[in-house]
C-alpha cells in the first residue's frame, strides 16, 4: 500500500512538472511559428511563385522528445482498455512542430524564401538504449528543398 | 496563386480537454476492476480449497519434497519430534495427510507447513527447545495450519496474485501501474494471513491442552521466538507488512486466553534428545 501511495505522490508531481515542461515549449513554439508566418512551407513539389530560382539546398529539421513518467503510465492504463491517448498526442503534436520549425529557422537563417516538398518521418528510438520498458524515446526529422527566388 | 500567411487557430491533432482528470478517472475504474476480480477470486479459491483433491496436494508436497531433506545428524533429534507429533496427531481431526517433521539448517527460529503435511523446524528452533510442551505448541500450531488448509489458501492466492499480474503484463508491455496496485492489494492478504495465524495459536493451544492438560510451555515459546525476531519487529510500522502478528501480541493474546479459560501451567516435560552411540572405537586411528 505504501508503494502505491509513494507511486501516486511521485505520478503527481512528474505530472504538473510535465504540465509546467509542456505549456513553457506551446507558448515558445506559437511565438517562433508566428515568425516564421511568412515563409511558405509546402509539401508540393513545384513553386509556385512566378520570379525564377536563384537557389535550392535541402534543409532539415530534427528533434529526439521522450514521454515522461506520467504519459508513460497514463498511456499503460489507456491501453488496457483502449482509446485515444492524449498525452501521446499532444507529445507528437510539439515534436511536429519543433522539427518543422527548427527546419524553417534552418531554412531562413540561409535565405531561403520558402520550403518546398516537405516530408515527414519518424525513427523510434528507445528500443536502442536500454530495456523496451522506459518512457519511449522517439525522433521526428522534417526534411524539404528550401528555395531563394531572384530578386524582383 | 498567392501565398497568404495564415496563423492557424485550435489544433485538430490533439483531443480536447486536459491529461489529468482521464487519467484519474482511468486509474480509479482500473483499480476498482481490478479489487474487484481479485476479491472475488479469492472468495472463489476460499470456496473451493476444500474441494482440492487429495492428489493434487501430493503432487504439491513431490515439489516441495525434493527440496526438503533433514541431515543425517540431524536424524535424532526428528525421531523424537515425530514422537511427539505422533502424540498430537491423536487429537487431530483435520485433513489426513502422511505427516512427517523434518529439520532445516537455519540460523533463523521458523517453523513451516509444506504441503502433503511435511512439517519443517529450523535447526535454530529445534536447538531452544526444551521441554516437550514447547515443541507440542509449534507442531500443534503448524497442525492447524492444515486444519486451516492455509498451505493450498496461501497457494491459491499466490496464483491469484500472479495470474493478475501476467494479464496486467501481458496488456501493458509490463506498465508499473499494475505491479504498484497488485502489490497494494497484497496488504490486504497480509491482514488475513495475520488473522490465521492467530487462529492457529489458538488451536495450537488446544491442542496442548489436550494433550498434556495445562498450558505450560505456550508462552514460553514464543517468549524465545520474540527475543529472535526482537530486532526485526524493532522496524517502526512493520507490523502492518508483516504476516505473522508480533511475537509479543501472540504472547498476550495466549496469556488472556489461559487466564480467561483458566488454564493451569504446570512443570513440562524435558526435551532430551537421544545423541547417536559413537563407534567403540571412535578415538582410535581409522587407519590402523
Amino acid at each position: 500500500m505504501v508503494d502505491f501511495l509513494i507511486f501516486i505522490v511521485f505520478i503527481i508531481g512528474v505530472f504538473f512538472i510535465g504540465q509546467h515542461i509542456q505549456k513553457k515549449h506551446c507558448a515558445s513554439l506559437e511565438i517562433r511559428e508566428q515568425a516564421l508566418l511568412y515563409m511558405p512551407t509546402v509539401v508540393g513539389r513545384k513553386v509556385f511563385e512566378d520570379s525564377e530560382v536563384e537557389k535550392a539546398w535541402l534543409v532539415h529539421g530534427a528533434v529526439v522528445v521522450s514521454g515522461d513518467y506520467f504519459k508513460m503510465v497514463y498511456a499503460g492504463l489507456i491501453k488496457f482498455f483502449g482509446g485515444r491517448i492524449r498525452a501521446y498526442e499532444s507529445l507528437l503534436d510539439r515534436s511536429r512542430r519543433e522539427a518543422l520549425l527548427r527546419m524553417k529557422e534552418s531554412a531562413a537563417a540561409d535565405g531561403a524564401h520558402m520550403v518546398v516538398n516537405v516530408r515527414f518521418e519518424t525513427a523510434k528510438i528507445g528500443s536502442m538504449v536500454g530495456n523496451q520498458q522506459g518512457t519511449g524515446m522517439f525522433e521526428m526529422l522534417v526534411y524539404g528543398t528550401a528555395i531563394r527566388m531572384k530578386s524582383q | 496563386m498567392k501565398f497568404v500567411a495564415r496563423q492557424l487557430t485550435g489544433n485538430v491533432n490533439v483531443s480536447p480537454g486536459g491529461e489529468g482528470k482521464p487519467f484519474l478517472k482511468g486509474l480509479f475504474v482500473f483499480c476498482a476492476l481490478f479489487f474487484v476480480v481479485y476479491f472475488v477470486l479469492i472468495l472463489l479459491v476460499d470456496g473451493l480449497i476444500t474441494y482440492v483433491p487429495e492428489r493434487v496436494d501430493r503432487a504439491l508436497a513431490g515439489v516441495f519434497a525434493q527440496h526438503i531433506k533433514t541431515p543425517s545428524s540431524w536424524e535424532p533429534q526428528r525421531e523424537r519430534l515425530e514422537g511427539v507429533l505422533d502424540g498430537l496427531l491423536e487429537t487431530y481431526d483435520g485433513p489426513q495427510y502422511d505427516f512427517r517433521v523434518d529439520i532445516l539448517e537455519n540460523e533463523q527460529m521458523n517453523a513451516l507447513a509444506f504441503p502433503g503435511g511435511n512439517i519443517v523446524l529450523t535447526s535454530t528452533l529445534v536447538e531452544s527447545l526444551t521441554s516437550e510442551n514447547e515443541l507440542a505448541m509449534i507442531l500443534g500450531h503448524e497442525l492447524s495450519h492444515y486444519r486451516q488448509h492455509d498451505h493450498l489458501r496461501a497457494l491459491g492466492r499466490m496464483a491469484v496474485f500472479m495470474g493478475l499480474m501476467t494479464v496486467w503484463s501481458a496488456g501493458t508491455n509490463s506498465n508499473p501501474l499494475g505491479s504498484y496496485v497488485v502489490n497494494s492489494i497484497s496488504t490486504f492478504d497480509l491482514k488475513y494471513s495475520r488473522r490465521q495465524e492467530r487462529l492457529a495459536d489458538d488451536y495450537g493451544l488446544t491442542f496442548l491442552i489436550t494433550r498434556y492438560q495445562h498450558a505450560g510451555g505456550a508462552v514460553g515459546v514464543f517468549e524465545k521466538l520474540k527475543k529472535d525476531y526482537e530486532a526485526e519487529e524493532r522496524i517502526p510500522f512493520v507490523q502492518f507488512f508483516s504476516t505473522h502478528p508480533s511475537m509479543e501480541n501472540r504472547i498476550q493474546h495466549l496469556r488472556q486466553l489461559i487466564r480467561e479459560n483458566d488454564y493451569q501451567e504446570r512443570d513440562q516435560i524435558p526435551l532430551i534428545f537421544e545423541l547417536p552411540e559413537l563407534p567403540a572405537n571412535s578415538d582410535s586411528d581409522p587407519g590402523s
